[in-house]
């Protein structure tokens, strides 16, 4: 029996290359799909987690900006395994590269490793005992602002600037990488430091340490934070900065985890539909199968076993094509941090996927099977399979009635006359048409939103100015002074930390009176403040677990700023962990002479901003600090995108392949319906675009369900990924427009998928088609 | 041959690929307008060949096929599917009517396939199907219909651009003798006011209504038989035996 088999098989293969090789194609990008989003999502948090051991990255890492905190006392606090030491730092001290200033924290280090926390250089080499006018820098923050090896960069000092050369470029995990929200990072010698800082009270302090139980790292921050009596300005967790490192990696995983899930659902839809199709294909040979003397079962284990094969070989070619193309998948969150992508491959999800598939291909392929083995043998070999309807097509119907021409007539007749076949169709394009609907969406989402200076950088105008040291009164004149500025407000910025999330910094911005001509992006609540009120971004609401109409208290500098929430604005800025109160209430809670030190100008209509820096730079003397808060185009987001785009690539490849699969067994089937076509006149032209029409009927059936569908889940994902970035739901972008490309997308894919099919049916024998029954 | 003829053919001739010998072996035969021919031969003697070949269906390997005067055996075949829609009528042994379209869909579709207006389309078939007796069959499947049903919609649907010719392939081969002779009743109908058609049968009793015999074998004709008053299907018959003996 299994010989007979072994060759009936072999038989069927040969005789049928082409619709069996679709189903081969279709269950190897199967395998690859499952291969390659199971290898991602296990790898997405790999690369940083790499670096974290190779640099011996601290799991806390506390910043003092007050040099006169005891922040050396905290190695001393239990469960620390090693410290990094005091390292003084910087954060007055931009680097200007070619006229641009860039906040940068100088960190001090030795030329030898440190016992945490040792940079690891990606390019050039590390600083020496010689290396007083070099500087390394932070390799992301270096590709940010277009600054390589070799190059000379200079730092702003209170009187005048520094040149330092740039000899290497280092990945750190201590920190996230730079994205222009931030101030970059940069190594130099302690002498180096004192130059451009001989103050060493106006340093701030750094300090990493790796802890026994590195779960324990919110317990030691609270408890370092008591020891320094609230003198922490900055403590990050590894947990944490893993996190936001990986921002886009999660982003990345949940949108990759959504696609894998469409492509397992639409592959078993696939083989459903291409494997029962196939059965009914051969229907005649399990007619002669069973006059020669084979069993039901016999015949169910035939296609079972065959299908099985085909599964098995394309599963490993499948498996082996996933392998391939992870690793450029892995590659946007590798590059950001300076190293080459390592997907980590379990053999137990890559067997995982072939069990799937095999056990897809079983389960889909039993039914038609069992249903082969009760085949009537006479009316298989005599009749063969019959369709009998047993009520006219409605929508031929309809179509006559509408007054279509005579092609759409017959294009629409046979749409729904296999109801399963087409329900997994269409079912299989509506996930299609979801897929390209993210895909669009999420596309418009990271332009936009991902780009817009508020949402991203908290910037609700078109420049920001850091007087830096230049004194207040002269550096308002200056600003005053310009008349392309149309509007400004001023304010102050500072970092906290609340008692009760020890671990997550909060952004207190203090804004003057203007501010309200301005558009913080408020979606809910109050858009005005005064006195003791606040606006509050998502990620606060949520850190604190409180809502708008709440009153909330946040120490700041030692002293209790208190306020009600009145309104939420939608900004991702330190994960939305922004609380923005008037400059007054800062100075009645907070600190009574403090001084605005940032200026942030909306200018008149046709300004060259670039124009208005160079002013301003004269005008101070070039101390300024003047950020044009132009979009900034989200590197890693285009990189996803890329990513995303290429997941879609293959769910299309899949979709057309079944497309044409299944358009191609119901041209087998209805072999003799084209006969009769032809017989009453129909040109080959008009047969042609009459398959591709009920094909297309399909297409705008899974349109109509995708498109509001794709928006619905869409949104919801958004909304959920708006959440987790601190900002709100109001993150996702529906893109109507941009969408509309969907309706001849949709209609060249089917077109591409039906056309060979249709030109099948064009071609049909009218004497042969004509010739059975 | 009448240059009048609806139907002209000159030494047709078909040889299939992979054949040993030609299916057709130059057939020469002419229809006049209104006459109703029967080709009648064994199994393989080529009938229905000769009328794939008369109907555009298939191309003859050489020989010529006049229809209304105009030769179609060198047309491109979107011009020959133009062609049947508007000049040729088809009937089949088995019947070949779309499952999943009523009735009235399955005749008015040729008329709009040949360009008639809805309205006419929709005017025509109710009349042919008053004509059948099938009016209240409008709007049901052909699996729901009687197979001499079937083959009064198949008739339909074959009328219902006014053919210049009808070309029916065993029409009653596949029916038992009570709708053969309706069917036969309806043919015999049509021919009297004016349809011009060819049959081909097995079946002498159904080549006893047409007013001329052919008959067929090994891809020639081997004679020819008017029937001029009585339809003698005795006649016929025995004539016929005598060949295949």
């Amino acid at each position: 029996m299994r010989q007979a088999l072994t060759r009936l098989i072999r038989a069927e293969i040969s005789a049928h290359p082409f619709q069996i090789g679709l189903i081969f194609v279709i269950l190897m990008l199967a395998t690859a799909t499952l291969t390659l989003t199971s290898t991602v999502q296990q790898s997405a948090a790999n690369p940083w987690e790499q670096i974290f051991e190779e640099t011996r990255g601290p799991h806390v890492w506390l910043v003092a900006e007050n040099s006169a905190v005891d922040l050396a006392a905290v190695g001393d606090l239990p469960g620390v395994a090693q410290s990094t030491g005091v390292i003084p730092t910087s954060q007055d001290n931009p680097l200007i590269v070619d006229g641009d200033q860039h906040d940068t924290f100088l960190y001090a280090f030795p030329p030898e490793p440190l016992p945490v926390l040792r940079p690891l250089v990606v390019k050039g080499e590390w600083l020496t005992a010689e290396s007083q006018a070099e500087i390394v820098m932070d390799y992301s923050y270096a590709r940010w602002i277009d600054v390589a090896v070799g190059d000379t960069v200079e730092v702003l000092t209170r009187d005048g600037t520094i040149p330092l050369r740039v000899i290497g470029l280092a990945v750190t995990s201590h920190f996230v990488t730079y994205t222009a929200r931030t101030a970059g990072l940069a190594y130099i010698l302690p002498e180096t430091l004192a130059q451009i800082e001989p103050d060493a009270a106006r340093l701030a302090q750094g300090y990493g340490v790796r802890l026994e139980d590195p779960a324990a790292a919110a317990d030691f921050i609270a408890q370092a934070n008591t020891l320094t009596r609230s003198g922490l300005n900055t403590a990050l967790p590894w947990e944490w900065v893993r996190d936001i490192v990986n921002l886009n990696a999660q982003f990345f995983v949940l949108l990759l985890g959504m696609i894998g899930g469409f492509a397992l659902v639409a592959v078993g839809l696939i083989i459903a539909n291409a494997i029962g199709g196939r059965v009914v294909a051969d229907y005649r040979e399990i007619g002669l199968m069973k006059a020669i003397g084979f069993r039901p079962g016999e015949i169910s284990l035939y296609f079972l076993a065959q299908y099985l094969v085909i599964g098995l070989v394309a599963g490993v070619i499948g498996i082996g094509l996933g392998v391939l193309i992870t690793p450029a998948f892995l590659a946007p969150t590798a590059q950001q941090l300076g190293i080459s992508p390592e997907p980590r491959y379990d053999a137990a999800s890559l067997i995982g996927s072939l069990l799937l598939v095999e056990m897809g291909v079983a389960f889909f392929t039993l039914i038609p099977a069992w249903q082969g083995g009760r085949v009537s043998t006479v009316q298989a070999i005599t009749v063969g399979y019959l369709n009998r309807h047993r009520q006219p097509s409605r929508l031929a119907r309809w179509a006559l009635n509408a007054g279509l021409p005579p092609v759409v007539i017959v294009g629409v007749k046979d749409v729904f006359a296999r109801p399963l076949r087409a329900v997994l169709t269409i079912a299989g394009l509506v996930l299609a048409v979801i897929t390209a609907v993210i895909a669009v969406n999420q596309d418009v989402t990271i332009r936009e939103q991902a780009s817009d200076p508020m949402i991203n950088l908290g910037t609700p105008g078109e420049v920001v100015v850091n007087r830096n040291f230049v004194p207040y009164d002269e550096a308002a004149q200056i600003i005053a002074a310009q008349p392309e500025i149309a509007a400004y407000f001023e304010g102050v910025e500072a970092f906290t930390l609340h008692p009760s999330q020890p671990d997550t910094p909060i952004l207190v911005r203090a804004v003057g009176p203007s501010y309200s001509q301005f558009d913080f992006r408020v979606a809910e609540g109050e858009s005005a403040i005064e006195g003791a009120e606040a606006i509050v971004s998502q990620g606060l609401l949520t850190l604190l677990d409180t809502k708008l109409g709440d009153t909330v208290t946040i120490p700041v500098y030692g002293r209790d700023l208190e306020v009600t929430l009145v309104g939420r604005n939608t900004e991702i800025y330190n994960l939305g962990n922004v609380i923005t109160i008037p400059l007054d209430t800062y100075r009645e809670q907070i600190n009574p002479d403090v001084q605005p030190t940032l200026f942030t100008l909306r200018l008149n209509p046709d300004t060259d901003a670039e124009a208005l820096k160079d002013a301003l730079m004269t005008a101070s003397g070039g101390q300024f600090d003047v950020q044009i808060a132009a979009r900034v185009p989200n590197l890693e987001a285009a990189q996803l995108q890329l990513v995303v785009i290429g997941l879609l690539m293959v769910i299309l490849m899949i979709t057309l392949v079944n497309l044409l699969n299944t358009t191609l067994l119901g041209v087998l089937e209805r072999s003799r319906d084209f006969g009769i076509q032809k017989t009453l006149g129909m040109t080959p032209g008009q047969v042609v675009t009459a398959v591709i029409l009920g094909v297309a009927v399909l297409g705008l059936i899974a349109l109509v369900i995708g498109i509001p569908f794709g928006v619905m889940l869409f949104e919801g994902m958004m909304a959920q990924i708006g959440m987790q970035l601190g900002m709100g739901p109001e993150f996702g972008l529906v893109d109507y427009a941009g969408m509309l490309w969907l309706i001849p997308g949709a209609l060249l894919i089917v077109t591409l998928g039906a056309y060979f099919p249709a030109r099948r049916a064009a071609r049909t024998r009218v004497t042969e088609a004509l010739r059975y029954e | 041959m009448n240059a009048d003829s609806i139907i002209i053919t000159r030494d047709l001739v078909k040889t299939y690929a992979n054949a040993s010998a030609p299916a057709l072996r130059g057939i020469s035969l002419a229809l006049a307008p209104g006459e109703f021919v029967a080709v009648m031969g064994p199994s393989g003697c080529g009938k229905s060949t000769l009328l794939h070949l008369l109907g555009g269906l298939d191309r003859a390997t050489s020989g010529e096929i006049h229809l209304q005067g105009r030769r179609i055996d060198s047309l491109s075949e979107a011009k020959l599917a133009v062609l049947r829609r508007r000049q040729i009528g088809f009937v089949f042994q088995f019947f070949n009517l779309m499952g999943n379209l009523s009735v009235a869909d399955n005749i008015e579709l040729p008329a709009l396939l040949a360009g008639l207006s809805p309205a006419e389309a929709r005017r025509r078939r109710e009349s042919l199907l008053e004509e059948l007796g099938l009016t209240d069959k409008a709007g049901v499947v052909p699996s729901q219909l009687s197979g001499g049903q079937q083959q009064r919609v198949a008739l339909a649907r074959a009328l219902i651009n006014r053919p210049a010719i009808l070309l029916a392939d065993e029409p009653t081969g596949n029916l038992d003798s009570t709708s053969t002779q309706e069917v036969l009743a309806l043919l015999r109908r049509y021919h009297q006011a004016g349809q011009t058609m060819l049959l081909v049968t097995h079946d002498a009793r159904v080549a006893s209504v047409a007013d001329r015999v052919i008959y067929l074998k090994d891809g020639q004709i081997r004679t020819e038989a008017r029937l001029e008053t009585a339809h003698d299907s005795h006649a016929v018959l025995s004539q016929m035996f005598a060949l295949e003996a």
